[in-house]
């Protein structure tokens, strides 16, 4: 396990954490009404991105199994809502609850089958049940629409006043900041320092008497909820889905951007969602390019900074302080 | 032929090897005994390049060995029987004698050498259909050391080869290192079974922590009392049951 | 029971290609204990290859596949070089996101670059199927079935029988006696994954004839081989071919009796089922191939 060195914080310390984590919160809500509609947007993209990106963390950070089926999940969320909401006329609030606790107990399911398995197979099955749901998607024709899908999903109005970006912005902000917190929670459990030993070494996590099962279950159901609770955002904000949902593209990018970010990290996927969704935006030239350079970046970080850019700070620390002594010989200690 | 000079090898933080010098000679037979975890598998990795020196010189017939890959000082006329066997267990008794002398490959000798080996090890013969795996451990290090003997080394680095066998197999071994010297390869065996060690050698080195502490001709060093007491008082003790 | 026989031939025709193309993704798994999520982009660009030499360059069918296998396997040997070195001894999750990487630029590139228009590889023969003993077969399909079989029966001769292949071998069982009898175990994992990119590249430029070729069919060859090798058992040889008939027959069977568009998503629930009874598959190990 690694030693997480801020475990205690110095209350007043924290105190201003809190006020100033409710002040940026306040600002992020009020910030459509400066923003313009395709910064609102894009951020309204990035923000759906992280909270897909959390839900990955999960087990692709925390509990460290190669995870590239994510998209299987914000899929099952999408498709969730939006079958009930132009099927059977439910509303959004109704529509997003449904999505979330649905995914989960799919997660349940897919996580049990999937989790029997560990490393290449875990790997394997997790892609292969986004494929299984991309093929179902596209050929349930009366429930899904088939590969055209189902277009002119319905957005919320909340209480009537807000527009219905706006009231998905508030509710995609409410969410994020919730399952941020509830990262910040679950990683200094007993299930977070769990899901750590597992990672480092599941048989010797085992042998101390950890439930690995359970606990890898576990991470697979809460990224499930996330995922869905995301897929239901993704749903409604942009109205419309189709089977493209569960492609793997839609997985890879969200492993690239925790892995950019920084796996096992609250901020990792934060950094890396707001990345993956800012630079092609901004970068005009560069969004043709998008997708090769994605990997690009995967390969380098993955090859030299494997802890991400959350690490950057403290790597650029140990680059200075090691300046400074001038390189040391390896070892020097000993008997 | 084989000269260590101010040799310096660390190991995960670890300061392994500490200023050591050493020799081999053409023909020579040099033992080097120590404790468990006194650096004698290091001292070897380094010599067989895996692993790499931190100061110091390595020179083999005059080249320098410290930069050199594994390959090429294999290619040099080097070969290491490792601890622990290290035998390629999924394949047969003859594949892994016969990719021994992978850095001669296409030799016209190798019918010839694996006769050899065969007649050094009849069990090998008898065996040379099986996988590895299904091997004794005595059976095991025969095909580690017959691996290493294909390679046609110049000098021969054993290392541990009476770990965990029977006295009997031991004895064996042990005459068919003297044999292989007889024969003019030079061999620098590292062992924890000193008594073994000093019979066959004819020059020893004892480390202590990563440092030579005791140097000489094997008969100086059996009648010197403190290698007496160190390393050859409790060997009823050890002979046959390390690990 | 014509009928049951005409689509046992054409599932074993198929099978055979399946095999072939999941041969590279169990060897540099079992060998290299890599998963290549790449491997996809590797067949198809074996396949992409294929189609600019015989379409653009207008050289004959056989040599051009044989330069795409070459042109492949470089790419793959630049892949090892390059960045899989690095992390060599990693934990699966760091070579598979590595992979990942690879998959994201060989297939973007090549659709930019190319764009996502299905192309035809013109097959070399007659368009008129063969008639054998009441079974009908197309002889493009017919030469890609007996070239995989062949294919794999020289990839097995070469591991077993060869210098080189033995080297192979003994490098992933254990790297360092490998070191210590002359192998340059570097340069035989980069040879190792080449081939590996060979071989997908060689089922590409074969498959291309039968089906469609464009920059997304990377990712459809992907599944088919994860298919095959959880079917088979990931890293086993035997298992690769066993798993790729299996898979071959079942979905031709399918098709037939059941529906067409079903035909993909059997292999999935064939995956699911085996996994749960025999979670290392037909002919998986628990230790690594070779």
């Amino acid at each position: 396990m690694k030693p997480r060195a801020m475990n205690y914080v110095k209350p007043t310390r924290r105190r201003t954490g809190t006020i100033l984590s409710l002040a940026a919160l306040g600002l992020a809500a009020l910030a459509p009404n400066v923003l313009d509609s395709y910064t609102r947007h894009v951020l309204m993209l990035a923000m759906i991105n992280i909270i897909l990106g959390l839900g990955l963390n999960f087990t692709l950070g925390y509990v460290g199994q190669p995870n590239f089926g994510q998209a299987a999940l914000f899929g099952f969320g999408a498709y969730t809502s939006a079958i009930l909401a132009m099927k059977m006329h439910v509303s959004f609030l109704v529509s997003i609850v449904a999505a979330g606790l649905v995914t989960l107990m799919a997660g349940y399911v897919l996580g049990y089958i999937s989790l029997q398995l560990r490393g290449a197979y875990f790997c394997m099955v997790t892609i292969a049940l986004g494929q299984a749901l991309l093929l179902m998607a596209s050929n349930l024709l009366r429930l899904t629409g088939g590969p055209m899908g189902l277009a002119g999903i319905p957005g919320p109005k909340l209480a009537g006043l807000l527009s219905s970006t706006y009231s998905l912005w508030l509710v995609a902000l409410g969410l994020l900041a919730l399952m941020l917190l509830v990262t910040r929670l679950l990683e200094r459990s007993v299930m977070g320092r769990a899901w750590v030993a597992i990672r480092e070494s599941e048989t010797l996590a085992r042998s101390t008497g950890v439930d690995t099962f359970h606990y890898a279950l576990l991470a697979y159901v809460a990224g499930a909820l996330f995922a869905g609770l995301g897929g239901s955002l993704y749903a409604h904000y942009v109205g419309f889905v189709d089977p493209s949902i569960f492609a793997f593209s839609w997985s890879s990018m969200s492993v690239v951007a925790v892995v950019i970010g920084g796996r096992g990290t609250i901020w990792g996927p934060v950094i890396g969602g707001l990345l993956v969704t800012l630079l092609p935006e901004y970068l005009r030239v560069a969004a043709l390019w998008r997708l090769p350079m994605f990997g690009l970046v995967l390969i380098l970080i993955i090859t030299f900074m494997p802890d991400g850019l959350v690490a950057l700070p403290r790597l650029l620390a140990q680059v200075r302080s090691r300046g400074k002594t001038g390189v040391a010989l390896p070892g020097g200690g000993g008997d | 032929m084989l000269e260590l000079t101010n040799l310096d090898v660390f190991y995960g933080g670890i300061h392994a090897i500490r200023a050591v010098n050493l020799r081999v000679n053409e023909g020579e037979f040099v033992a080097l005994i120590g404790a468990n975890g006194a650096g004698k598998t290091t001292l070897l990795r380094t010599i067989s390049g895996l692993k790499r020196p931190g100061r110091g010189s390595l020179r083999f017939n005059g080249a320098e060995l410290s930069t050199l890959p594994p390959e090429k000082i294999v290619a040099l006329g080097i070969s290491h029987c490792p601890e622990g066997r290290h035998v390629w267990n999924h394949m047969t008794v003859r594949e892994n004698l016969m990719l021994g002398a992978y850095a001669r490959r296409g030799s016209r000798s190798l019918p010839k050498d694996l006769k050899r080996i065969y007649a050094i090890f009849p069990k090998l013969e008898e065996r040379q259909r099986q996988t590895a795996g299904t091997l004794s451990g005595g059976e095991q290090q025969m095909l580690a050391v017959g691996r290493a003997l294909m390679g046609a080394p110049k000098l021969l680095l054993l290392d541990e080869p009476s770990l965990g066998l029977a006295p009997v197999v031991v004895q064996e071994l042990a005459r068919v290192f003297s044999r292989i010297n007889l024969e003019g390869t030079s061999i620098l065996l590292v062992e924890q079974n000193a008594t073994m060690a000093l019979r066959l050698a004819s020059r020893t080195y004892v480390l202590e922590t990563g440092s030579v502490v005791k140097e000489g001709t094997s008969a100086d060093l059996v009648s010197d009392p403190s290698i007496r007491d160190a390393y050859l008082g409790g060997q009823s003790l050890r002979t046959g049951a390390a690990r | 029971m014509g009928q049951l026989a005409q689509q046992l031939l054409n599932g074993v025709v198929m099978g055979g290609i399946y095999a072939l193309s999941a041969l590279g993704l169990t060897m540099v798994y079992g060998m290299m204990n890599i998963v290549n999520v790449a491997h996809g982009e590797l067949y198809m660009l074996g396949a992409l290859f294929t189609y600019y030499l015989t379409s653009t360059l207008g050289l004959p069918y056989l040599p051009s596949v044989l330069a795409a296998l070459v042109l492949v396997a470089l790419i793959g040997g630049a892949m090892e070089r390059s960045s899989l070195r690095r992390i060599r001894g990693q934990t699966m999750v760091v070579t598979t996101l590595v992979t990942l990487g690879w998959s994201l630029i060989l297939q973007n590139v090549s659709l930019i670059l190319t764009g996502g228009i299905p192309r035809y590889i013109t097959s070399p023969f007659p368009e008129t199927s063969l008639v054998l003993g009441g079974l009908q077969i197309a002889p493009s399909r017919l030469f890609a079935a007996l070239a995989a079989g062949a294919v794999i029966v020289l990839t097995h001769l070469f591991l077993q029988k060869t210098v080189l292949g033995n080297a192979m071998r003994a490098s992933f069982q254990d790297k360092d006696a490998a070191s210590l009898v002359g192998i340059n175990v570097g340069l035989i994992y980069m040879l190792t994954f080449a081939l590996g990119a060979a071989l997908a590249a060689l089922s590409g430029g074969l498959l291309g004839t039968i089906s469609y070729v464009d920059p997304s069919m990377g990712a459809k060859g992907l599944m088919k081989s994860f298919v095959v090798v959880t079917i088979g058992g990931m890293g086993s040889f035997i298992g690769a071919i066993f798993g790729g008939l299996i898979l071959g027959i079942v979905e031709a069977l399918a098709a037939a009796y059941i529906s067409s568009a079903y035909k993909d998503f059997i292999g999935f629930i064939m995956v699911v089922v085996i996994l749960l009874f025999l979670p290392s598959g037909l002919f998986g190990k628990r230790e690594r191939y070779a």
